[in-house]
């Protein structure tokens, strides 16, 4: 238990260790063909279910993993709340317009593709309104 | 090396993806939800906090504004905490279990994670030999060479952006995170975006033809 504390919040190791799981987020979204276009329409008409898998299969891993170590680490609780539909939805449909979804857009950047400029600056735009929206006239929590 | 140039096979994406989420709930406390981090970036109020707690490190009340403005996500309203243990000076929450939700990033790891996906996405494409490539044919099928694909990446952004604020994640929060650990705002999430991505899908493809 002691050796994970060498990125307990504020541990010098902690921002390097920040930086390589972005870097391997970044390299797997990348590599597995979740910046491509072509590659996003066809997981979503299921053309070609490599992509589907890859992500059914990540999330069946991080469950094992995640029971694994259910007594000494635990993931923020995440109820339902008046904003997970309209908001799935809203990201669902979006994601198919962009072919992105916010962690690929980023990792779209870094691979040095100018469109992707437009779409990031799309989800600036809409999570900033988001917040003044949520600010005037939504009143319920979605922490994450 | 193959891999580097080709597209990874589907269990290879689903390690790595796992990777991801389990070690950083192992390592940093806290699995990786990008939208999330993305907001933060994007909050002045949250860089103004970090500062305020660097420029004076041995006030207590200080340390208290940084376990409550790095908690601050994690807070609910008592009726949704399903977690009923007390809070320490961390910001970390402490379930009667002894097992303990991680604070979530501060404003710099937030910054840096982004930084790191992009770095993880320019090594990729630096490997395969597709750094700079263009927008692909099938969104120029589907919405032209012009203003409409435009309109489609850029509108679909706003989309995105506004969504995932909306519901709470995205597909690293909520798909991977939050079905990972079979929490019931996660699991309707992400059967509904992937459901609405796909019907979107759909119809865009009919259309087109």
């Amino acid at each position: 238990m002691n050796a994970l504390a060498v990125a307990a919040p504020r541990s010098r190791a902690r921002p390097f260790v920040v930086l390589a799981f972005g870097v391997l987020l970044g390299l797997t979204v990348s590599s597995v063909g979740f910046t491509s276009y072509d590659e996003v329409h066809r997981m979503f008409t299921f053309s070609d279910l490599r992509m589907f898998l890859a992500f059914l299969g990540g999330v069946t891993l991080t469950s094992l993993g995640f029971f694994a170590l259910r007594s000494r680490r635990r993931a923020p609780p995440r109820p339902i709340h008046k904003g997970t539909v309209p908001g799935a939805l809203l990201f669902g449909v979006g994601w198919a317009l962009a072919g992105v979804c916010p962690g690929v857009v980023v990792a779209q950047l870094g691979e040095g593709r100018p469109f992707a400029l437009l779409s990031a600056a799309g989800i600036v735009a809409g999570t900033l309104t988001y917040r003044v929206a949520h600010r005037r006239l939504f009143r319920w929590d979605r922490s994450c | 090396m193959d891999l580097l140039f080709s597209l990874w096979p589907w269990w290879l994406g689903a390690a790595a993806l796992a990777f991801v989420a389990v070690g950083s709930l192992l390592v940093l406390g806290r699995p990786i939800g990008v939208s999330s981090t993305i907001a933060r970036v994007l909050d002045p109020e949250a860089r103004r906090n970090e500062r305020d707690l660097k420029a004076s490190s041995e006030d207590a009340r200080l340390e208290a504004m940084l376990a409550a403005s790095t908690a601050e996500v994690l807070t609910l309203p008592a009726d949704l905490d399903d977690s009923e243990g007390e809070r320490d000076n961390e910001g970390s929450r402490a379930s009667p279990a002894g097992t303990v939700v991680g604070p979530a990033l501060n404003w710099s790891e937030s910054a840096l994670l982004l930084v790191g996906i992009a770095g993880g996405g320019l090594l990729a494409a630096l490997l395969a030999g597709r750094f700079g490539a263009p927008l692909e044919t099938t969104a120029i099928d589907l919405f032209g060479d012009g203003a409409g694909a435009w309109a489609a990446l850029f509108g679909g952004g706003v989309l995105v952006g506004f969504g995932t604020q909306m519901g709470g994640g995205c597909t690293s929060g909520h798909g991977l995170a939050g079905c990972g650990s079979f929490q019931p705002g996660s699991l309707l999430s992400t059967a509904l975006f992937f459901g609405a991505a796909v019907l979107t899908s759909f119809a865009l493809a009919g259309f087109a033809s």
